[in-house]
């Protein structure tokens, strides 16, 4: 392809440099079908597995009855909870064991399956799953988080005891707040006070590919389990947990994985601990794909939050107070909700300083579905709030809504609500500056006011910050490996602990090593995460990813080149000092080998060319009132939404999407822009189509005819720009991206839809049906 | 997750034979493009001991015009219809309500026939058809005859047409003079949406009108109290406002999963109005571009 170069020619290395359009190096894969994702394998002797559901979301399980399916012709194996080998605990968090892998004496939401059903093929699997009598007594259910913290409200977990002196009563299993300056005195200072309430839904993640998994039993104890996920090392763990057996006996093999958004954190442990624990009974590989609608089922959503926000300002604009209430729905078992409403809780201001800050969130067990990591990790539920009142509060001063942000906006040299005093890579000044500009704001906002007709035209914004990886209150590891061998013709294979959802992982970090080691680009082979080959690296979530495994890669190719110098300097006649490695070639200005011919001669002289990295994140603190440095670096986003509303039907028409995002340093321009065009997707469809209904807490809306996602022709037009403030401890300067262009659209939407009507929303989804019920 | 059920396959040489088996086999199921079916056994709605293929048949296929009558053969699918100059230059209505199904890879493979055939109250080609009052060819092992498309609709899901006959196509006799159309549909995105309402109009010169609506009733309708009500009168704002005061009359929408009640009873007279004033300003050789979405 023409963006390759040829190794040993001469050096055309435009395309491998960290900032060039590289093209994706899964594009040949995945365009032309040879990519195997995990339903396209087999092993043999391969049997099939699937689920018996409960056919209700709240009940006690009095028994399993698994007589018929076991008399039916080419059904293996029926599994209940009393044959999980090991622990029968399959929740990310071990503080918090409150999930059984199969639920064994009561059924907590309707996607609790009770029991595992092998056979010789799915279609049996799937048929003898519905032989399966389950015997319950069906309990009163809540399905609401805010109903839930009601005194009478059904408990989800009764065995929980109650601890009056933290606060976790009934169904609350969570508490987390921010304590910072006096708040009474803020809001004593202040001359305008607004308080309101808003409303966020269930948001299905919708990847491509369904969740799924193969376990091939191995000698002894051991298993290799394949599946599509983001996080191996929890898999790693949860199927060892479930088997009992050591982590060493468990080899996970991520596959291509097609789409994550979070939905593949922590849920494809369930999945795999479930094929894991199917293989080791019947000594078989076993497989277990899930279908789109027990994907709905059975899969996390973005939790829904009920946010209370009080912002109290001067008449100048200046915050001087905020006071925050969140209840956020976890579902029926707390999976990664603490960590999902600490996140939520530190950055509940959104990105301004404020110097007096109260905030309480709640994390509420309730029948539903398991809620918890999705793009945004509890934030896009808090901007709504905040960034609706900051509106509000703009408007009844008579201030523009962009001034009023940058007015009170993180800067280097301001603090964070957890007085984090950011002292580098703060763009969020510059992502205001250009959004506005960009999006031909401050005609719009003007002219846009004066429409009306029957349509309507309006203008909002959303402004974000994002703390960049897992943070202070993160339980996983926040350190990252890699594994870099050279072989003898000159390739690279490179072994990371970070994993490729879809988001071009593979490609950046590719342009790394071929930007930093001097190989082209097709000479570099990054393979899916084996975890037998990188030691445990963490999740790959939280915009954490390219920092890093880039930095752990970087670290790798740092003690390569220190062996390999002295080489190509005693070859070329040069000092080792004098010695750079790329772009293309290894040497001087003047003398140069190719990077293949360095290769060979460093296996000739039997000089290693191999070497792992290894990057540990730096330490960040939470205290118990939610005061430090929580974070080690922010990303930053604006957003600006163009918005038409028929005031007749209620349709809303997202128009036009500005996005700025700050990301430290562009690694791919293209790649990037994929992301955030994505993540505005992910917003629209947040702010005016998704929902997911339910009848007694069964999904009702299980597929994609019944829940609404944004197709290619709801795409808006969307601009993007970049803002580089580099970050001294990325990799080339780059922080994450993942997570912010997912964040501020929902708020930027909802603001522009106020503009356009006059009517202040504060409950998602913006449907037309919504809508035209406000306006009447 | 694949279909369970196990059925046999056959794809007849002929229309005798198709009716043949219809007629010897019960449970038999005729398969055209499929895309409703398929779902209907992957959810396991229908249990068919025998699908019969009908697309390799020849004389089923085709969008002709002659003498005022426009012939849609049992295999025409959306994208041919939409794509079809005969249908763009005679019954412009039927191109705009093509446009609004499903999506690009869907129209490849449904046929209009198909359409009406499955029967959802939220068919798209029902109030059209309607509206223009099409005919429906079937042929069993008795032989051809029509059926009038007011009769064809009987529930939800359900037509007129036995098990053992086959649909080989639908037939419209055109207004002579111009006319004017508009087919308004409400969907919860510009995607690929079913109707959550839907509305048909036909205005004839000389201001009569033809009306119907999908998705607010067990089978799509036609509305003749508003067509009463309006015959012969101008469209002006008077007329508009009897015409949407009857809607009630005419529909009884429910709570779905898709809307609510409310929500479609507050749209359907917007709808209707829409609908209404484009039909007859098409009519009147203005009015938007056929294919322009009114929500």
């Amino acid at each position: 392809m023409s963006d390759r170069d040829d190794t040993g020619g001469p050096p055309e290395i435009s395309s491998a440099r960290v900032g060039s359009p590289a093209i994706r190096v899964d594009a040949d894969d995945k365009s032309t079908g040879r990519a195997v994702y995990v339903d396209d394998l087999t092993f043999p002797g391969m049997l099939h597995a699937a689920l018996v559901y409960p056919g209700c979301a709240h009940a006690r399980l009095l028994g399993v009855r698994p007589d018929e399916a076991i008399r039916t012709p080419g059904v293996r194996a029926v599994l209940t909870a009393q044959d999980v080998p090991g622990e029968n605990q399959v929740g990310v968090l071990r503080s918090y064991p409150d999930q059984p892998l199969l639920p064994h004496d009561t059924v907590r939401y309707s996607g609790d399956a009770v029991a595992i059903v092998v056979a010789d093929t799915g279609a049996l699997a799937r048929e003898a799953a519905r032989s399966v009598r389950v015997d319950l007594e069906e309990l009163p259910g809540v399905f609401d988080a805010v109903e839930a913290m009601e005194p009478n409200a059904p408990r989800v977990h009764p065995e929980r005891e109650d601890d009056d002196d933290r606060g976790l009563v009934g169904n609350v299993f969570l508490r987390e707040r921010v304590r910072k300056g006096d708040v009474d005195a803020g809001f004593e200072e202040a001359d305008i006070i607004v308080e309101r309430t808003f409303r966020t839904h269930h948001q299905e993640h919708a990847y491509l590919e369904p969740l799924g998994a193969i376990a091939v039993p191995g000698e002894g104890s051991s298993v290799t389990v394949y599946g599509t996920m983001q996080c191996p090392y929890y898999v790693q763990k949860a199927v060892a947990t479930a088997l009992g057996v050591p982590l060493a006996d468990v080899r996970v093999i991520q596959t291509v994985t097609g789409g994550g958004f979070g939905g593949k954190e922590d849920v494809p442990s369930e999945i795999c601990a479930c094929a894991a624990v199917a293989a080791a009974k019947v000594g078989k590989p076993v497989k277990l794909v899930y279908t789109r609608e027990e994907d709905f089922e059975r899969s996390s959503k973005r939790h829904p939050m009920t946010v209370t926000y009080r912002l109290g300002a001067t008449i100048d604009g200046t915050f001087t107070a905020a006071d925050i209430r969140i209840v956020a729905d976890a579902g029926a078992y707390s999976t990664l909700t603490p960590i999902v409403v600490f996140r939520a809780t530190a950055h509940a201001t959104g990105p301004y300083e404020i110097p007096n800050v109260r905030t309480d969130a709640y994390g509420v067990y309730t029948n539903r579905q398991t809620t918890g990591a999705f793009r945004g990790f509890g934030q896009p539920q808090t901007i709504f709030a905040s960034e609706s009142v900051v509106d509000e509060i703009a408007c009844a001063l008579g201030i523009d809504p962009i001034e009023i942000r940058v007015r009170n906006g993180l800067a280097v040299g301001k603090r964070t609500a957890t007085d984090h005093l950011l002292d580098e890579s703060v763009g969020l000044p510059e992502t205001l500056r250009i959004a506005r500009e960009r999006s031909g704001w401050d005609e719009k906002r003007e002219a846009f006011a004066g429409d009306a007709g029957r349509v309507r035209r309006g203008i909002g914004v959303g402004a974000i910050y994002y703390g960049v990886s897992l943070g202070a209150r993160g339980l996983a590891i926040d350190g990252s490996g890699a594994h870099v061998e050279i072989e003898p013709d000159g390739s690279v294979r490179v072994a990371i602990g970070g994993t490729e959802m879809g988001q071009g992982l593979h490609t950046v970090l590719a342009q790394i090593v071929s930007d930093s080691l001097g190989a082209p680009m097709h000479a570099i082979h990054i393979g899916h995460v084996d975890t037998s080959l990188v030691p445990d690296s963490g999740p790959s979530v939280a915009s954490r990813t390219t920092l890093m495994s880039g930095n752990a890669v970087l670290d790798a190719v740092a003690k390569l080149r220190e062996s390999m110098a002295p080489v190509a300097a005693d070859v070329l006649g040069v000092t080792a000092e004098d010695v750079e490695f790329g772009p293309g070639r290894v040497g001087t200005r003047e003398r140069s080998v190719t990077f293949a011919e360095l290769a060979a001669e460093c296996h000739a002289r039997d000089v290693a060319t191999v070497a792992d990295g290894w990057y540990k994140a730096p330490v960040t603190t939470f205290d118990e009132d939610g005061q430090g440095d929580a974070y080690a670096v922010y990303s930053f986003a604006t957003q600006v939404a163009e918005v038409e509303v028929d005031t007749e039907t209620g349709a809303v028409a997202l128009v036009r999407v500005t996005a700025a995002h700050d990301v430290g340093k562009v690694l791919n321009p293209v790649t990037l822009e994929g992301q955030v065009q994505g993540g505005v997707l992910q917003g629209a469809g947040m702010a005016l189509y998704e929902i997911m209904k339910t009848e007694g807490g069964r999904i009702v809306t299980p597929d994609f005819a019944t829940y609404i996602l944004p197709t290619s022709v709801d795409v808006p037009e969307i601009e993007v720009a970049f803002v580089e403030e580099p970050y001294s401890k990325g990799p080339f300067g780059a922080k994450g991206i993942g997570e912010t262009p997912a964040m501020p659209g929902a708020a930027a939407i909802a603001n522009a839809v106020s503009h356009a009507t006059g009517i202040r929303f504060r409950e998602l989804p913006l449907t037309a049906e919504r809508v035209k019920l406000a306006l009447g | 997750m694949p279909i369970a059920h196990e059925f046999d396959y056959v794809k007849p040489a002929s229309l005798e034979e198709a009716v043949a088996i219809l007629a010897e086999r019960p449970g038999a199921q005729v398969l055209a493009g499929g895309t409703d079916l398929v779902g209907w056994l992957r959810d396991e709605f229908v249990e068919p001991s025998v699908l019969v293929d009908i697309k390799g048949l020849d004389g089923l296929h085709g969008i002709e015009f002659a003498d005022g009558i426009l012939s849609i053969g049992s295999l025409t699918t959306f994208t041919e219809l939409i794509e079809s100059e005969t249908v763009r230059s005679h019954a412009p209505l039927l191109y705009e309500m093509g446009r609004t199904v499903a999506s690009t890879g869907i129209r490849n493979r449904a046929t209009v026939v198909g359409n009406i055939c499955s029967a959802v109250p939220c068919c798209d080609a029902g109030p059209v058809l309607l509206v223009y009052d099409a005919i429906v060819h079937a042929t069993g092992i008795a032989g051809a005859r029509t059926i009038p498309i007011r009769e064809w609709f009987v529930g939800n899901k359900r037509t007129v047409l036995p098990p053992d006959e086959i649909v080989t196509g639908v037939t419209i006799r055109l207004p002579m003079c111009g006319h004017g159309a508009a087919y308004v549909k409400l969907g919860r995105y510009r995607g690929e949406d079913l109707a959550q309402a839907s509305v048909a109009v036909v205005s004839l010169p000389g201001n009569a009108y033809r009306i119907a609506f999908g998705a607010v009733a067990a089978t799509p309708v036609r509305a003749q109290r508003i067509e009463a009500v309006l015959e012969g009168r101008e469209l002006d704002q008077s007329a508009v406002d009897a015409a949407k005061g009857l809607v009630p009359e005419e529909t009884s929408p429910i709570t779905d999963v898709r809307a609510s009640q409310e929500y479609r009873e507050l749209m359907l007279p917007i709808m209707l109005e829409r609908g209404l004033r484009a039909a007859v300003a098409r009519r009147d050789g203005e009015g938007p571009e056929y294919g322009t979405r009114f929500i």
